[in-house]
């Protein structure tokens, strides 16, 4: 849905994004952390569907994943999540607390207590506040951020339509947490009203004829 | 309508007194507007000293540039902001610092606009509860592990003690007759001949007389290391009590090749061994008894070779003999495994 040209310009916006949010993960857990998106794409639901179940996301999500999201609204509409399979979520908050990271344990739903929850519910506000809000300087637009929400969830038993309960346009970020001992990686999607994301296309289009003129 | 506007406005403002959550808001110059009944509890400093303040004044730990960023982006962009006290630990001291190592807390940043003035909402969560019994649980966790763990480890030595001679370190007579059957089993599946060893110390009563059971003890140790350093890995060394020790050699292909241990154990345990700076001379005698032909049963080789082991002790001590000494006779090269049985 995004012409490659149009994917190099995002992913080089967001590059800057992520770069912020970098910085402020790195202040935070007082440790050099890279953040990195090889992989960005535009998709809908059911090639989402699709994508998950076959492409290169499809280990990714093969069974409980924990997802950090928040809903912004007004000029521009939307739904972001940071997604992890539960077992690199959980090094990820190991990571940022201080505990052991031991990248061959097994983690699951269980081992998440409420403070690590927390870690994660902020660890997913930094990046998404910095992804979104982004966009929203790139717009011009005014925003409404709700708070951070973490939840668990069950893919493939759950269908994307659950997961991604809102519009059927999906930025589908890969990213990839470079730590000390171990690489997590795992998902954003910013999910978009055909409204959001027309404007979003039609200010990329804008920065490519700015470029190429 | 008045009254009313006016009584509600009273109770409006009694609320955030009432709030189990620290309630604070800044103006966009970050000066403290609001400061609730819960922080003066908390903090020992009431709202008529710190309205009007600024807030990294009353509070050093937010005097970071990490939380200027967080009320700058507030005030400026609109964004909200979780802080989490898993990773920031705190956010406002209590009055009573050696509280500090403990409390935790969970700060809410929520941008508030007015018609054209712009606010900071802070709201201040105590977790340190929750936070302790997380670290109780995990603590539990812990130490569930570690005595797993011991316990893991207790059953392990207790399984080792029990098929092994504490004296030695050896194999046991019940280890012994475990591999023992297994490989009488994989003999008999594979068609393979497997030899069984008896071995006896000559005189090692005499030993334990004269100088004594500590140096009898020495000497089974002794015996031990010598005899595990004839065989190959995959033989067992067994100490079956007193002075007596088998030995288990499966997969044997010629018959030759028992006769040599047979004869490197003797020549192993002549050895001078050294004890009190003095040498001494031991022999030992061996009995060896074949499967399949000198019995198909554990219990039956090792009786097999123990009478073999009495036949070496008739006949001078410090030798070895085989139970069945006609198959030794007539098979003193190959053995013909089409043969077996």
């Amino acid at each position: 849905m995004l012409s490659s040209l149009q994917q190099h310009v995002l992913k080089e916006f967001l590059n800057v994004s992520i770069g912020q949010a970098t910085y402020s993960l790195s202040e935070m857990a007082n440790q050099k952390i890279q953040l990195t998106i090889p992989e960005i794409e535009l998709t809908n639901i059911p090639s989402l569907s699709k994508k998950l179940k076959d492409g290169s996301f499809s280990k990714m999500f093969t069974g409980h994943i924990v997802s950090s999201s928040l809903a912004f609204g007004n000029e521009f509409n939307g739904k972001a999540k940071l997604v992890f399979p539960v077992n690199k979520g959980k090094i990820l908050v190991n990571f940022f607390v201080g505990e052991e990271v031991s990248p061959e344990n097994g983690y699951d739903q269980d081992n998440f207590s409420d403070t690590d929850i927390d870690a994660l519910k902020e660890i997913g506000n930094i990046i998404l506040n910095t992804i979104v809000g982004g966009f929203a300087n790139l717009l011009d637009k005014q925003i409404i951020y709700s708070l951070p929400e973490v939840d668990f969830s069950y893919y493939p038993g759950q269908e994307p339509e659950l997961i991604f309960d809102v519009g059927h346009n999906i930025l589908l970020i890969h990213t990839t947490f470079s730590l000390v001992k171990a690489k997590v990686e795992g998902a954003i999607f910013i999910i978009l009203t055909m409204e959001s994301i027309s404007n979003l296309i039609g200010k990329i289009n804008e920065m490519l004829v700015c470029v190429y003129e | 309508m008045k009254c009313w506007y006016v009584s509600m406005n009273k109770l409006l403002s009694l609320i955030p007194d009432q709030l189990d959550v620290g309630i604070i808001v800044l103006d966009n110059d970050y000066m403290i507007k609001v400061w609730n009944g819960w922080l003066e509890r908390l903090t020992g400093k009431n709202a008529g000293q710190v309205i009007g303040t600024r807030l990294a004044d009353v509070c050093p730990r937010l005097n970071k540039k990490i939380y200027f960023r967080i009320f700058y982006e507030a005030v400026s962009y609109g964004k909200n902001r979780f802080c989490s006290g898993a990773l920031h630990r705190f956010f406002i001291s209590p009055a009573n610092e050696s509280r500090c190592a403990a409390i935790r807390q969970n700060m809410l940043v929520q941008p508030v606009q007015i018609g054209d003035e712009r606010f900071i909402l802070i709201q201040i969560f105590d977790i340190t509860g929750q936070h302790q019994r997380v670290q109780h649980l995990k603590s539990f966790i812990d130490e569930l592990t570690i005595n797993h763990q011991k316990l893991k480890a207790s059953e392990e030595t207790i399984r080792y003690q029990a098929y092994h001679d504490s004296m030695t370190g050896l194999p046991n007579r019940l280890l012994l007759m475990d591999r023992l059957n297994i490989a009488i089993a994989h003999a008999h599946r594979n068609k393979h001949c497997l030899a069984v060893l008896f071995l006896d110390l000559d005189h090692f009563k005499y030993i334990n007389d004269t100088l004594g059971h500590a140096a009898g003890d020495l000497l089974l140790q002794e015996a031990a290391v010598r005899l595990t350093s004839c065989v190959r890995k995959s033989d067992t060394v067994a100490r079956l009590g007193g002075d007596e020790f088998v030995l288990l050699v499966p997969e044997i292909t010629e018959l030759n090749s028992v006769s040599i241990i047979a004869m490197k154990i003797i020549n192993t345990i002549i050895e001078p061994w050294v004890y009190q700076d003095k040498e001494h001379f031991v022999t030992a005698s061996v009995g060896v008894a074949l499967f399949p032909y000198d019995g198909e049963e554990a219990g039956e080789l090792i009786k097999n070779a123990d009478s073999a082991m009495f036949r070496a002790k008739e006949l001078g001590k410090n030798n070895y003999q085989f139970f069945n000494e006609e198959i030794y006779a007539n098979n003193a090269g190959k053995l013909d495994n089409r043969s077996l049985p």
